[in-house]
C-alpha cells in the first residue's frame, strides 16, 4: 500500500462507505448481510484500512458475521419498527429529535428535499420521508459519486463538496445521538456496532470534507 | 512484550529485551501478527506516518503501540536504549484508548490543481476531547479560556471541539481541573509513566528535558532524556518540578520549536520561573535543578519521598505536600486561595456550582447556608471568580501557601436563609433577597410575591 490516493478514489471510497451504512439501516432481507459484507470487503480493497473509522466498520462486519439473521431481523423491528408510541429508536430525523409541532417535521424533510433539488437529485418514491437516515445516507453517497465523476474529469468538485458539507452538518446534528440511543437499547449488537460505525464515519467526514474544501486550490494546473 | 527492530546499526544482544530482528525494517515496516508488540526504529530513517498507516491497516491502534525512535545519541549506549525502551513500554501501559473524536485527519498541502487530484492519504493527529468527567455541565469552561486557537467552545453545558482548528498544543489538557480533557497520545499519566520508566532503569542521576513535539529539537546532553510534550507552552509549574520529585537530578525546558502559539515560550518561561521560586522557597537550590541548558554534571537526586504522582489531577497539591513549608504568590500558581466578601456575596451558590474540583462547596444548615473551601482541591482555575454574578464578591489569590493547605477545609461565609411563609422551607439567602429588593426599588407587591414563598409553594399560592 503506497498511501497515495487519487481524489476520485477517495470520493469512491467515501461513496461506498455511505452505501454500506445506508444498507445497514435497510429492512433486513435474505441476502442483505452478504451484500453488506461484500461491500465492506470491497472497501478494504479501496484502502479502508488507512482511515481512522476502519476499526468501527470492521467491528460492525464482525458482529454481522456472528449474528443470527433471524435475531437481527427481530431486533430491527423492535428498535426501528413503529409501535403505538413510535419507534424505540426512530430512523427519521424529525422523530428522533422529538419534533412534534405541526409543520416542523415538514421543515426537517423540506431541508433535505431542498438540498436534493439544488444538487440535482430526486428521491424515488418509497415509504421513507426525506429526513430518514437511509435517505440522507444515500443522498450523501450520490453526492460522493458526483464528486468522484467530477474529479475524474479533472475538476476540484468544490460545489459537490459544499453540498456534501451542508448534508453532513445536518446529519451531525442527530446521528451521534441516535448512535448512543441505539447503543443503549440494542440487544443483538449488530445495530450498536453499525450506529457506532456510522457515527465514527460521520465524524471523519465532517473533518475530511472541510479539509478538502479548504484545500481546493485556485492555482495553476 | 516483543520488540521489532533491525540490527543494521545496533547489536541487540547487549540489551535484555526480546527483539524480533527485521533487517531494513525502517524502510519497509512489516507488522508481525502478534498482540503485544512494540517497534524500535532509527529517527532519521523511519517514516512515522507510513508506519502508522501500516499499523492502522493491520487493525492496530497506532497510538497504543509503543514506538521508540532512536537518535544517534541513543545508539551510543546500550543502557540508554534500555531506558528508552523501558519508558516507552511503561508509557504504553497507561494508554487509555482513542475514539474517532480524538483523531484529526491531516492532508498534505496542495500546491496546484493537479496535485489536488492526487494526494497522499490522510495521516491522523491526536487531539484532545473531553471525557465523561467534564464539568462543563456545571458551567466550567477552563479549557475554553486557555485555548489559543479558539478550537473549543462552551455551548449549552458541553464543550464543543473543532478538531480542524485544534493545533494540539495541550494547554487544555494541563489546565483542565478535573483531568477530563484527554489527548490519548499525551495523557499526564503517560508522561508520568515515561519519567518513571526512565528513572527506574537509570544507574545514575539523569536529567529530563521537556521538548516540544511539533518541531525539531537539538540532541540533549548524554545523561539527559527528552520528555516530549505537545508543546512546552502547556507546562504548569508542578509538572516542571515533577521529575525532580520522582528521582531526576535536573530538569530543563527547551525552547518552543513550532511557533504555532506566539506566547508558548513566554508561558513556558513563566512556569519555569514559578517552579524555581517554589524550589527556592522550599530551600532547594533551583539554579542547579531547573537549568536553562542541559549540563553534563548532574546533581544527585533530591531524595524527597512522596509526590510520586506530580502529573495527576491533584499533582500540584502532591508537589506542595512533598516540598513542605512555602509561601509564594504568582499568576502561574497551580493552587489558589479563595476568599468571599461577606457584604457583596448574595449566596447564589454559583461559585460552588461551577467549581469543577469541589474545592468550594455549599453546605446548607439549619436556616443558614455556608460556603466551604478546601485549598488542597483548588487548581486556581478561576471559574468561581469568572462566573460570579456579583462584583467583587469572590477573590482568588494564586498562591502556594503551605499554611493554608495545612489548615484544610474551612468555612468562608455563612448566610441566613429566608423562610417560606407557607411551608417553612427555604426561599433564598436573605442577602439575595436584599439584592432583589434593591433591584426592584419600590415595587413592594412584586417583591412580596417573589420573596415570601419558596419555589415549591409559588406555583400553588397567591400572595397578596
Amino acid at each position: 500500500m503506497t498511501g497515495t490516493l487519487t481524489g476520485s478514489n477517495l470520493a469512491r471510497m467515501r461513496q461506498g462507505c455511505y452505501r454500506v451504512l445506508a444498507a445497514g439501516f435497510d429492512r433486513p432481507a435474505p441476502d442483505l448481510t452478504e451484500r453488506i459484507r461484500s461491500g465492506i470487503l470491497a472497501l478494504e480493497d479501496l484502502g479502508l484500512g488507512m482511515f481512522s473509522f476502519a476499526p468501527q466498520l470492521r467491528k460492525w462486519d464482525e458482529s454481522l458475521e456472528s449474528a443470527q439473521p433471524e435475531a437481527v431481523s427481530n431486533e430491527y423491528v423492535r428498535l426501528f419498527g413503529s409501535g403505538m408510541d413510535g419507534a424505540l429508536c426512530s430512523l427519521i430525523e424529525s422523530q428522533h429529535l422529538g419534533v412534534n409541532l405541526v409543520g416542523d417535521p415538514a421543515r426537517y424533510a423540506g431541508r433535505i428535499e431542498d438540498l436534493m433539488r439544488r444538487s440535482g437529485f430526486e428521491a424515488q418514491l418509497d415509504d421513507r420521508p426525506p429526513d430518514h437516515l437511509g435517505v440522507e445516507l444515500e443522498l450523501a453517497s450520490a453526492l460522493c459519486d458526483a464528486e468522484a465523476n467530477a474529479r475524474a474529469g479533472g475538476d476540484a468538485a468544490e460545489s459537490w463538496l459544499r453540498w456534501q458539507q451542508e448534508l453532513i452538518d445536518v446529519m451531525a446534528m442527530w446521528i451521534p445521538g441516535l448512535a448512543s440511543t441505539v447503543g443503549e437499547r440494542d440487544k443483538v449488537g449488530v445495530f450498536r456496532t453499525l450506529s457506532q460505525a456510522a457515527s465514527a464515519f460521520l465524524i471523519h467526514e465532517h473533518d475530511i470534507v472541510r479539509m478538502l474544501i479548504d484545500s481546493v486550490p485556485g492555482g495553476p494546473e | 512484550m516483543k520488540w521489532v527492530a533491525c540490527s543494521d546499526r545496533f547489536d541487540w544482544s547487549e540489551i535484555d529485551i526480546e527483539v524480533l530482528d527485521a533487517p531494513g525494517w525502517c524502510d519497509d515496516p512489516v507488522i508481525p501478527e502478534i498482540d503485544e508488540v512494540g517497534f524500535i526504529g532509527c529517527a532519521e530513517d523511519l517514516d512515522k506516518a507510513h508506519l502508522e498507516r501500516r499499523l492502522r491497516s493491520e487493525g492496530f491502534d497506532p497510538l497504543g503501540v509503543p514506538l521508540v525512535l532512536l537518535t544517534e545519541l541513543d545508539r551510543r549506549s546500550p543502557e540508554r536504549i534500555a531506558s528508552r525502551v523501558a519508558s516507552s513500554g511503561a508509557r504504553s501501559t497507561e494508554y487509555v484508548g482513542s475514539g474517532p473524536e480524538h483523531l484529526k485527519p491531516v492532508m498534505p498541502p496542495t500546491v496546484s490543481r493537479r496535485s489536488f487530484l492526487t494526494f497522499r492519504s490522510p495521516t491522523y493527529r491526536s487531539v484532545p476531547h473531553p471525557d465523561d468527567s467534564c464539568a462543563a455541565g456545571d458551567g466550567c469552561r477552563a479549557c475554553v479560556d486557555v485555548c489559543p486557537h479558539k478550537a473549543l467552545e462552551w455551548s449549552r453545558g458541553a464543550i464543543q471541539s473543532d478538531r480542524i482548528a485544534c493545533a494540539g498544543c495541550g494547554r487544555c489538557v494541563s489546565t483542565c481541573p478535573t483531568g477530563a480533557m484527554v489527548n490519548p497520545a499525551w495523557t499526564p499519566a503517560q508522561l508520568q509513566a515515561e519519567v518513571a520508566g526512565l528513572i527506574a532503569t537509570a544507574s545514575q542521576s539523569i536529567g529530563i528535558r521537556f521538548g516540544c513535539a511539533r518541531g525539531a529539537r537539538p540532541e540533549p546532553a548524554s545523561d539527559w532524556f527528552e520528555l516530549i510534550v505537545p508543546c512546552v507552552g502547556m507546562l504548569p509549574p508542578h509538572w516542571v518540578i515533577g521529575p525532580l520529585l520522582m528521582g531526576a537530578g535536573s530538569v530543563s525546558v527547551s525552547a518552543c520549536a513550532c511557533d504555532m502559539e506566539v506566547d508558548a515560550d513566554q508561558r513556558a518561561g513563566e512556569a519555569v520561573a514559578f517552579a524555581r521560586s517554589w524550589l527556592d522557597a522550599a530551600g532547594i537550590a533551583a539554579e542547579t535543578r531547573i537549568v536553562d541548558e542541559p549540563q553534563e554534571d548532574l546533581p544527585a537526586t533530591l531524595g524527597i519521598v512522596g509526590a510520586r504522582n506530580p502529573f495527576a489531577d491533584d499533582g500540584a497539591a502532591a508537589v506542595a505536600a512533598a516540598l513542605g513549608e512555602v509561601l509564594i504568590e504568582g499568576d502561574r500558581s497551580p493552587i489558589g486561595v479563595v476568599t468571599i466578601d461577606e457584604v457583596a456575596c448574595t449566596g447564589c451558590e454559583m461559585c460552588s456550582t461551577v467549581c469543577p474540583t469541589g474545592a468550594l462547596q455549599a453546605i446548607p444548615g439549619d436556616g443558614v447556608l455556608g460556603i466551604d473551601f478546601d485549598p488542597s482541591l483548588c487548581t486556581a482555575c478561576r471559574q468561581c471568580t469568572d462566573r460570579c454574578p456579583e462584583e467583587d464578591a469572590i477573590h482568588l489569590l494564586p498562591t502556594v501557601d503551605s499554611a493554608e493547605l495545612a489548615a484544610g477545609q474551612r468555612n468562608l461565609i455563612v448566610l441566613d436563609l429566608a423562610q417560606c411563609v407557607r411551608c417553612g422551607g427555604t426561599v433564598a439567602p436573605q442577602a439575595a433577597l436584599a439584592r432583589i429588593a434593591s433591584a426592584l426599588g419600590d415595587d413592594a407587591e412584586t417583591l412580596k410575591q417573589i420573596t415570601s414563598v419558596c419555589l415549591d409553594c409559588r406555583g400553588t399560592t397567591m400572595v397578596f
